[in-house]
């Protein structure tokens, strides 16, 4: 019987880990464009600011917003047909951007409460 | 051997004022390989796509074993589809294309010991030819749990040796897996397939004898005899 739950645990596991691997994956497909994009608008922000801070609140907001938004829209112009290299895993387009938010948007709480207890 | 039954009826499918699909009917059991012909235009990738499930259209009915199906993709394990262009990306080695697509170690260790993958394993999928991205893309596609495969355009600009070695791939793994396979070789598409579908005026017509794709205009008079396809 522990075997068999094992079993099945393990192959769910599994199966997750896969599906997490895909995601990792368009994750950074879209961040190399993203994260250059979002760097440009950092840089207007030190211009504005002239601080680190301000460098780092105009990154953050383009990585999640603009940035994000013209990266999916960068990536789906140049590259139609690589987005069936997730479909044919089970991944519908919502589900790659709505998991690839949220995973900036975990980063941004991790770097929250690294910022939080550094304090 | 388990059988499935893929199931696409009544699918309409208009750009504008065109219609160009008007109340297709496809079925396809496993072992089956059911080709797709048309002249350029006329709806055989946009069906594809309408029965995978990635495009919207007018009406459809997709079942798999009698279940209905919107988007069969986005079920694990029903159907797998090769768009026309490559759709790996460029920057992943053989290798990590395979890691990352395969299910099991079963699966893992079977792509990456095929005779003809295995010489460029580490290579990046940029640097592979035409013929040996399209084989890579089929045999990850195969290997899928998908119990239909869609292939578009298979054979499209590859030299004869790898459409031999597609062909090949197809013929072997049948046995538990449906196809629909559409090109405008059509000499590879009638050596491969068991029935033979022509579209035309966005209508789908079951092709009993291969003279009917010159009475219906798909191929210039004489182009069967010439190939000895008579």
């Amino acid at each position: 019987m522990h075997g068999i739950v094992f079993f099945v645990g393990r192959c769910l596991y599994l199966e997750k880990a896969r599906g997490m691997k895909m995601l990792l994956h368009y994750y950074k497909a879209i961040h190399s464009f993203n994260i250059p994009f979002s760097l440009l608008a950092g840089l207007l922000g030190l211009v504005e600011h002239d601080k680190l801070s301000g460098f780092l609140r105009a990154f953050t907001l383009s990585l999640f917003t603009g940035g994000f938004a013209l990266s999916v829209f960068f990536f789906g112009l140049a590259y139609e047909n690589r987005y069936y290299f997730y479909y044919n895993k089970g991944f519908s387009k919502l589900q790659l951007i709505g998991g690839a938010y949220l995973l900036n948007v975990a980063m941004l709480l991790v770097y929250r409460l690294i910022k939080f207890w550094m304090i | 051997m388990i059988q499935h039954e893929l199931q696409a009826d009544s699918v309409f499918k208009h750009f504008g004022d065109r219609e160009i699909l008007t109340d297709c009917f496809v079925r396809c059991k496993t072992g089956e390989v059911i080709g797709i012909l048309g002249r350029n235009g006329c709806g055989k990738s946009t069906f594809m796509k309408i029965i995978f499930g990635t495009l919207s259209c007018t009406h459809k009915y997709v079942s798999i074993d009698g279940k209905k199906y919107d988007a069969p993709y986005k079920v694990k394990g029903l159907m797998a589809y090769l768009p026309q262009q490559h759709f790996l990306p460029d920057l992943l080695t053989v290798k990590a294309a395979i890691k990352l697509y395969a299910d099991s170690r079963v699966d893992e260790e079977r792509m990456m010991t095929d005779e003809n993958v295995l010489p460029y394993l580490s290579k990046n999928i940029f640097s592979l030819s035409g013929g040996e991205r399209r084989y890579l893309e089929i045999l990850l596609l195969v290997n899928t749990p998908a119990k239909f495969i869609l292939l578009d355009e298979p054979f499209n600009g590859l030299d004869p040796l790898v459409k031999e070695k597609i062909m090949l791939l197809i013929r072997a793994y049948r046995a538990t897996k449906g196809f629909i396979i559409t090109d405008h070789d059509y000499r590879h598409i009638i050596a491969a397939s068991d029935r033979i579908i022509l579209v035309t005026n966005g209508v789908f017509k079951n092709i009993k004898a291969l003279e009917e794709l010159e009475t219906l205009h798909y191929l210039p008079p004489g182009s069967l005899a010439f190939s000895g396809l008579e």
